[in-house]
């Protein structure tokens, strides 16, 4: 399996601090402009706890996906795995692909990585985050094959 | 391919006022009745609502005339060009080898014209429908799916029982909905024409009661607070027998629906055909069918009945996404509806199911979702004989699901089987439409040595994904396998 970059784990958590900052910016709102409601106090507060315990369960979930988040390329299909308290494996024959992607988000601008997507008539699976090499070299194989055997070297 | 068809057209001239009628109908009409009723009829706005009523009224006549006219399709051989709008003009040209499916329907007004729709659904989820006169729609049939038989000898018609069409009606929802609608218009009409000859209430009363300028609400809510106790039985005698009238609307508007339903196979398209009064025809090319769907309402599994479906390639959210086959059928039956008419069809049974030993995971993971726990928290807090009821409903759900839920994959296809709410639903895919296979492993299979077994299909809808939860680990490899020889 090739596993994703290490750095993918630090733009996962910026992600997850991003969304609990949202969230806690959110109940603050509530707090200041409904302060003398005790409902928007309780609800804060409830908010809090909440940011709190989700930062916490995803910084962990975060690294425990990182050990176990990679790909496989054979000859017919990509093996994508996925990891995190839930693990997952997945076939995509290269001859069922539709498209791909290559992206960079916000954060993996800083670290000049890439997510690549696989589209198929049914779904579509990310890789990510890759180094622009090894997202290229992903990208120029399933586009050989596909244009070399016009998807009928499966079945 | 001959298409003769290459003059530009428009659709018939009666489309202008079944739109006008249609609009008015089902739009303004309810939303000027909700506003009556709601404000009161003899509200002091009344005389706005009917003008702005008016107002709406003339601009919709205004807007389909300039719709018509601007609308304009030609076919040729190779394309269908039409472009289109009022405000905003659209061109489209489509190449006739990406039309999936034809279907026509007509209403009574329409057949009075011999006019019916005409609607083309394309690969990709689009749809286009023109209005034409029969004869045109016949002869364009035959030359975009150029192997109908314009009078085919296989033609057979299912003739349903008065049991088939009971369950129907009452399993049906929307169309219960409807009744029930019907039944209140009925029931409102009645009470306030002739309350007085059926004895309801006074000559006084009805005069009080025209007079009443109070909404709707201020009524209802007036009604409630002051209705006693023992009259309560009343109202539930009423209500039963609101229930057994829309049952019996209902009866009818099945039978007049699916009367006449005829299926036809003749080797490269299936036709399926019914109806009374709004005739629908289905028209298929047998090669764009994806798969097949088996649904057993609770009704129909205690009666030993199925309800068969056709899905379409690149199931979408159009008419056709799914065409009903046999909307009720014996279950022993249904191989021999396959073989009747999609013989490529199996069906086949579920092998892998889950063991008994998961039945606690089923009935934890039906009740354990984010918005049912908030839903039950709160249902908890302000009614707890409720929410008890419901959580014993929700769980016993989970357990009928665990009993339905199940997979087999074989060489040709790939069949599913799951239930929403009491209603079983299996899928049987032919395998080339499957896109990805996969496996979730979590903390409660792990342990168990089970499995989720995941899949895709091929879509428009760009996700449409299956999971079959909580079986044995031991057909993981060949599931993975499934649609590649030898991934590794």
């Amino acid at each position: 399996m090739n596993k994703v970059h290490g750095k993918s784990k630090n733009i996962w958590n910026l992600g997850t601090i991003q969304f609990t900052l949202i969230v806690f910016l959110v109940g603050c709102a509530i707090y200041f402009v409904f302060s003398e409601y005790a409902v928007a106090r309780k609800s804060f507060f409830l908010i809090s706890i909440g940011s709190v315990l989700y930062l916490l369960v995803n910084l962990l979930k975060n690294s425990i996906t990182y050990r176990q988040t990679g790909y496989q390329l054979t000859g017919n299909a990509v093996i994508i795995y996925h990891g995190g308290f839930t693990t997952s494996e997945f076939t995509v024959p290269l001859s069922k692909v539709q498209h791909l992607d290559v992206e960079q988000t916000f954060y993996s601008r800083l670290y000049n990585l890439y997510e690549i997507t696989i589209y198929t008539g049914g779904d579509n699976h990310t890789i990510g985050f890759i180094t622009i090499e090894e997202a290229t070299k992903l990208k120029n194989f399933i586009i050989e094959l596909l244009a070399q055997d016009g998807g009928k070297f499966n079945d | 391919m001959v298409v003769n068809s290459m003059i530009k057209r428009r659709d018939h001239m009666i489309e202008i006022l079944y739109q006008n009628y249609h609009q008015i109908k089902h739009f303004f009409f309810p939303i000027l009745a909700f506003a009556l009723s709601f404000l009161g009829a003899n509200s002091k706005y009344k005389p706005i609502i009917i003008t702005a009523f008016i107002i709406f009224c003339i601009c919709v006549v205004v807007h389909s005339i300039l719709a018509w006219r601007n609308k304009v399709f030609e076919i040729n051989s190779h394309h269908v060009k039409i472009s289109k709008g009022v405000y905003k003009k659209t061109y489209n040209e489509i190449p006739l080898s990406r039309i999936k499916s034809i279907n026509t329907s007509d209403s009574l007004l329409k057949r009075m014209f011999n006019i019916s729709d005409f609607h083309l659904e394309i690969i990709g989820g689009d749809e286009i429908s023109f209005v034409l006169n029969n004869r045109e729609i016949k002869d364009l049939k035959k030359d975009l799916f150029s192997q109908i038989p314009e009078e085919s000898n296989k033609v057979i018609s299912q003739r349903l029982n008065l049991m088939e069409y009971a369950l129907i009606a009452l399993t049906n929802g929307k169309l219960y909905l409807s009744s029930l609608s019907i039944c209140f218009a009925m029931g409102s009409f009645i009470t306030s024409h002739f309350a007085v000859q059926l004895g309801l209430a006074t000559k006084e009363q009805m005069v009080h009661q025209q007079a009443d300028e109070r909404s709707f609400w201020n009524k209802s809510n007036e009604a409630f607070s002051t209705t006693h106790a023992s009259e309560w039985l009343i109202v539930l005698y009423v209500l039963l027998g609101i229930f057994v009238i829309s049952c019996i609307i209902n009866l009818i508007i099945s039978y007049l629906t699916y009367r006449n339903f005829k299926i036809n196979n003749n080797g490269k398209e299936l036709t399926i055909q019914y109806g009374i009064i709004n005739k629908k025809n289905f028209v298929i090319p047998i090669s764009h069918i994806r798969s097949i769907q088996i649904i057993e309402p609770v009704l129909f599994q205690f009666f030993g009945y199925a309800q068969v479906r056709v899905d379409n390639i690149g199931v979408g959210h159009q008419r056709t996404a799914w065409l009903t086959l046999m909307p009720a059928l014996k279950k022993k039956h249904i191989q021999r509806l396959l073989n009747d008419y999609l013989n490529q069809f199996d069906n086949v049974s579920i092998e892998l199911t889950p063991d008994k030993r998961t039945i606690p995971y089923y009935l934890i993971t039906h009740v354990f979702k984010l918005y049912r726990v908030i839903f039950m928290a709160i249902l908890f807090y302000f009614f707890s004989k409720v929410a008890l009821v419901v959580l014993i409903v929700l769980m016993f759900s989970g357990f009928v699901s665990w009993r339905h839920s199940g997979l087999t994959f074989n060489h040709n296809f790939l069949a599913y089987s799951t239930s929403t709410f009491f209603k079983r639903k299996t899928i049987i895919t032919l395998k080339r439409y499957v896109q990805t296979t996969g496996i979730r492993k979590s903390i409660l299979t792990r342990k168990n040595n089970k499995a989720h077994y995941v899949f895709s299909l091929f879509s428009e809808s760009l996700v449409e994904r299956y999971r079959c939860s909580f079986l044995d680990r031991h057909k993981a490899n060949d599931f993975l396998n499934y649609i590649v020889k030898n991934r590794n």
